[in-house]
């Protein structure tokens, strides 16, 4: 039974490797929009540290890594999901899909996580060069560092799949998705800590930023990378990032059972 | 001169060849291959204003590709074109003025405000002065019994009203052709009547050319009086319908149900000229017949006084199978006039 | 006569579309809120962002919010009224493109307005609050001219952006998805225009510039507004560069529907 569900979402991926690779231009050009956003960030930080030794309790190199670790975990997951969905609801197609012996939510994911690995291989690359040429970064000292580091990365690529799903679901309830898409992904930046490390927020902001769930998609695993988060305080984050992507599976469950209720088809 | 003038039109497009899988895509991603694909080749039309046509064919024949041509979303690969006097795709919205175009598959209302108001965003659309507007409107709703949802939005109706609504749309103002593309496709008896009718009658008393497709011989047969037939991008019939039929279809098929007896019928039957039993079991048989020759009614008669007739009903000519028959060279149109 | 029939229909289907979308409650309430949201957080990071710095580059904080803000106030214009640039990707794909090509008014027109957000006024009006601020903390020097400014290179900043987002999306044409990421991708590089483009080096600060005239809506006003720069002066350039973005875009627009063979087989 398992065999047969696994092979079913194998194959959901592997197709959605290949839809990837069908529409070329758009998928490289996806790339590169990722790559600017973090050349804007780039130039504003190198800018914010040209002619000074750090800033806050910064230095340059560890700077530069959060960056990069900042924009690798931005580019996995891409918010492709929602369009599927939304535009499967505006053309009718959702009866279709939802008539399909799959669970949509499980199939959802494969297919993302069929995309994750196409562009996680070529973000990789992005990522090295750009450490290169940037010169030396802070790296973790040792092999469960690097592990812990992994760890935070699943939990990263799941919250980050989740809140997108999540938000995706609100199609359900609405026409244009552009703003709730939008929203989404300023509130995951911000509060992710991809434009500014949370070390920098006000306390107030700070205290915010913790209650969210999107520490855990850009902070947390900087900090596993470049050892700023450690020991008792990693472990804690990563079970606190664990409790958090349980919990927003079942939100989503819960969503996707009120929207079941709701769907209406358009279109005669 | 005639209001509708193609001559020598082609229509060749790219395809990407791609092999299956995986495997095949990320190929494709580096060494992209293309293939030429003839979707229109060398369509000559010649259309007088007020004439009916049917174009028809199987799909993928071309139709829709002429059709795009002929209404200037597509510019031809080879070949001229004139509509009203006009090319459609370099003089485009001058030419969207006078033609009026219906699809069946696709709306031309605004899918979230009542008919009504769609009406008028047209009217302000085309310019139609509020005299003409006010006479159209009225001979359209009358005709096509548009006030049961005047006040509706397009999302709230059904298939056959969605269908008049665009009919009237397209005739609000007054265009000398109209294309129509599969408009009864999906609808019941009762509306694709009802179109045929309208259809038949707009051109009666407003005079507009009408170009049809359609895979519905009733459509062609009660609206059309020409018909041109298109397969794998050219014209292979071109002239009268009723030439056509005379030509290629001269038999029906009678299907009778019966109490028993078949064989013995079907023997009976057999003895008959311009009869012939295609199919016998002791329920039921198939019988052929000449319908120059003999009457459906004549050969029920015939058959209920022969045997224990329960049931029958007739085989229609199908255009399809008449287009089949054409292409796969069973029926010669050497005879038929162009 | 074409051109006075053609703006009394815009602001004809504007209004429909405004009926229209007044009856989705929620979702225009849901957009309001989202793009006030993110307006908000765009103004947080550079709020957090200067409490740990005292300026980028020579630039102060309410300088570069001011940038913003005509970012925002042009963003807000296009949402509002264009809004159906965004969807070309869906006309194109979907054969809707064959509806438009079949009346006779400009498709460029009913592309634009086919449909409107109504969150663009919000976002017009904060970003008109934020312009307001940031001119009110920084020092300038008002003159007459400069006072006059302010209008011309609003106006202005809208129809570039506006004529920006419309050819960006013209690339529908030639992609052939209904995820398209170009114009996003075209869109996101306004992020540039945010902040003194200096800090990006020559190369970037070329494309904002010269490809992508996105400098013309902020950086080069604010150059000359705030004297940062002896060619702020061409912001006054900002109408022609503006006229030259709109008629580029309609150029891209007619190759690209060349190249639109319709819906189907």
């Amino acid at each position: 039974m398992l065999r047969l569900a696994l092979r079913k979402y194998r194959r959901f991926a592997a197709l959605a490797i290949q839809e990837t690779l069908a529409y070329r231009i758009p998928y490289i050009v996806n790339m590169v929009s990722i790559v600017v956003t973090y050349a804007v960030i780039f130039g504003i930080w190198a800018a914010v540290f040209s002619g000074k030794a750090s800033v806050g309790d910064y230095a340059w190199a560890e700077m530069k890594t959060y960056l990069v670790i900042s924009l690798f975990m931005s580019a996995l997951v891409s918010g492709s999901s929602e369009y599927r969905t939304s535009r499967q609801i505006r053309t009718g197609n959702i009866a279709i899909e939802l008539l399909r012996p799959a669970d949509y939510q499980l199939s959802s994911l494969s297919i993302t996580l069929g995309n994750s690995l196409c562009e996680g291989v070529l973000v990789s690359l992005a990522c090295l060069a750009f450490a290169f040429a940037t010169g030396p970064g802070v790296f973790p000292p040792d092999a469960i560092s690097w592990a812990l580091f992994v760890v935070s990365c699943l939990i990263a690529i799941a919250t980050k799949f989740l809140l997108v799903y999540v938000f995706g679901l609100a199609c359900f309830w609405t026409n244009s998705l552009m703003g709730i898409s939008w929203l989404r992904k300023g509130l995951t930046d911000f509060f992710s800590g991809a434009l500014i490390p949370l070390a920098f927020f006000p306390g107030w902001l700070m205290t915010v930023a913790d209650w969210l769930p999107f520490r855990n998609i850009v902070w947390v695993p900087a900090g596993a990378f470049t050892g700023r988060i450690a020991g008792a305080d990693l472990a804690r984050s990563l079970a606190v990032g664990v409790a958090w992507v349980v919990a927003l599976w079942l939100i989503a469950r819960f969503v996707w059972s009120r929207a079941m209720r709701k769907v209406t088809i358009q279109g005669g | 001169m005639a209001i509708i003038e193609a001559k020598g039109l082609c229509k060749a497009y790219e395809s990407a060849v791609k092999e299956a899988g995986l495997a095949g895509a990320v190929k494709h991603l580096f060494k992209p291959e293309f293939r030429e694909i003839n979707a229109v080749r060398d369509v000559n039309l010649s259309i007088e204003s007020g004439e009916t046509v049917a174009y028809v064919g199987p799909n993928g024949a071309g139709k829709s590709t002429t059709i795009k041509m002929l209404t200037g979303i597509l510019m031809p690969s080879a070949g001229t074109v004139s509509v009203n006097g006009m090319d459609p795709y370099r003089e485009r919205m001058e030419n969207a003025r006078r033609i009026g175009v219906v699809f069946g598959q696709r709306t031309q209302l605004w899918w979230d405000i009542p008919v009504r108001e769609s009406f008028t965003l047209i009217r302000d659309i085309y310019g139609i002065s509020a005299a003409r507007y006010r006479d159209n409107l009225s001979y359209l709703t009358e005709v096509l019994g548009l006030a049961e949802f005047m006040d509706m939005s397009a999302r709230k109706l059904s298939l056959g009203q969605r269908m008049r609504a665009d009919l009237a749309v397209s005739f609000l103002h007054d265009p000398a052709v109209v294309f129509l593309d599969e408009p009864t496709i999906g609808l019941d008896v009762a509306v694709r009547e009802r179109i045929r009718a309208f259809l038949a009658r707009v051109n009666r008393e407003r005079g507009a050319t009408i170009l049809l497709t359609s895979h519905d011989l009733d459509d062609i047969r009660d609206v059309c009086e020409r018909l041109v037939i298109i397969d794998h991008g050219t014209v292979i019939y071109d002239g009268k319908l009723q030439t056509l039929l005379d030509l290629c279809v001269r038999t029906r098929t009678m299907h009778l149900r019966l109490a028993s007896g078949g064989d013995a019928l079907a023997a009976k039957l057999d003895k008959k000229a311009n009869l012939q039993t295609i199919a016998r079991s002791d329920c039921e048989i198939s019988v052929e017949f000449d319908r120059f020759a003999l009457s459906a009614r004549d050969v029920a008669a015939l058959a209920i006084e022969s045997g224990d007739v329960i049931d029958f009903r007739i085989d229609e000519p199908d255009i399809e199978r008449v287009i089949k028959n054409v292409y796969e060279g069973k029926l010669d149109l050497a005879g038929a006039g162009k | 006569m074409k051109a006075i029939n053609t703006v009394w229909l815009f602001f004809r289907f504007l209004s429909q579309n405004t009926k229209i979308k007044l009856e989705y409650k929620l979702d225009s309430f849901i957009l309001f809120v989202s793009g006030a949201a993110l307006q908000a957080l765009g103004f947080l990071f550079i709020a957090v962002l200067f409490s740990k710095v005292p300026n980028i580059a020579g630039w102060t904080q309410w300088e570069i919010i001011f940038m913003l803000a005509a970012i925002y106030i042009s963003e807000g214009l296009v949402s509002f009224a264009f809004e159906g640039a965004w969807q070309m990707a869906f006309l194109v794909n979907s054969g809707e493109m064959d509806r438009m090509l079949l009346r006779p008014v400009s498709p460029v027109l009913q592309i634009l307005t086919f449909t409107m957000g109504i969150h663009g006024i919000g976002n017009m009006a904060l970003g008109a609050v934020l312009l307001s601020l940031s001119l009110s903390h920084v020092h300038v020097a008002w003159t007459f001219a400069r006072i006059l400014f302010i209008p011309i290179f609003i106006v202005s900043a809208c129809a570039i952006r506006t004529a920006i987002s419309f050819a960006a999306n013209c690339s529908a044409f030639w992609l052939k998805s209904y995820y398209n990421a170009f114009p996003l991708m075209v869109y996101q590089m306004a992020d540039f225009a945010k902040y003194p483009s200096s800090i990006f080096g020559k190369a970037i600060e070329s494309l904002i510039l010269f490809v992508l005239p996105y400098g013309f809506i902020s950086y080069v006003p604010a150059c000359w507004l705030f004297g940062k720069a002896w060619w702020g002066i061409f912001a006054w350039g900002s109408p022609l560069v503006a006229l030259w973005c709109c008629l580029a875009a309609r150029w891209v627009f007619y190759r690209g529907l060349r190249r639109y063979d319709g819906s189907g087989n």
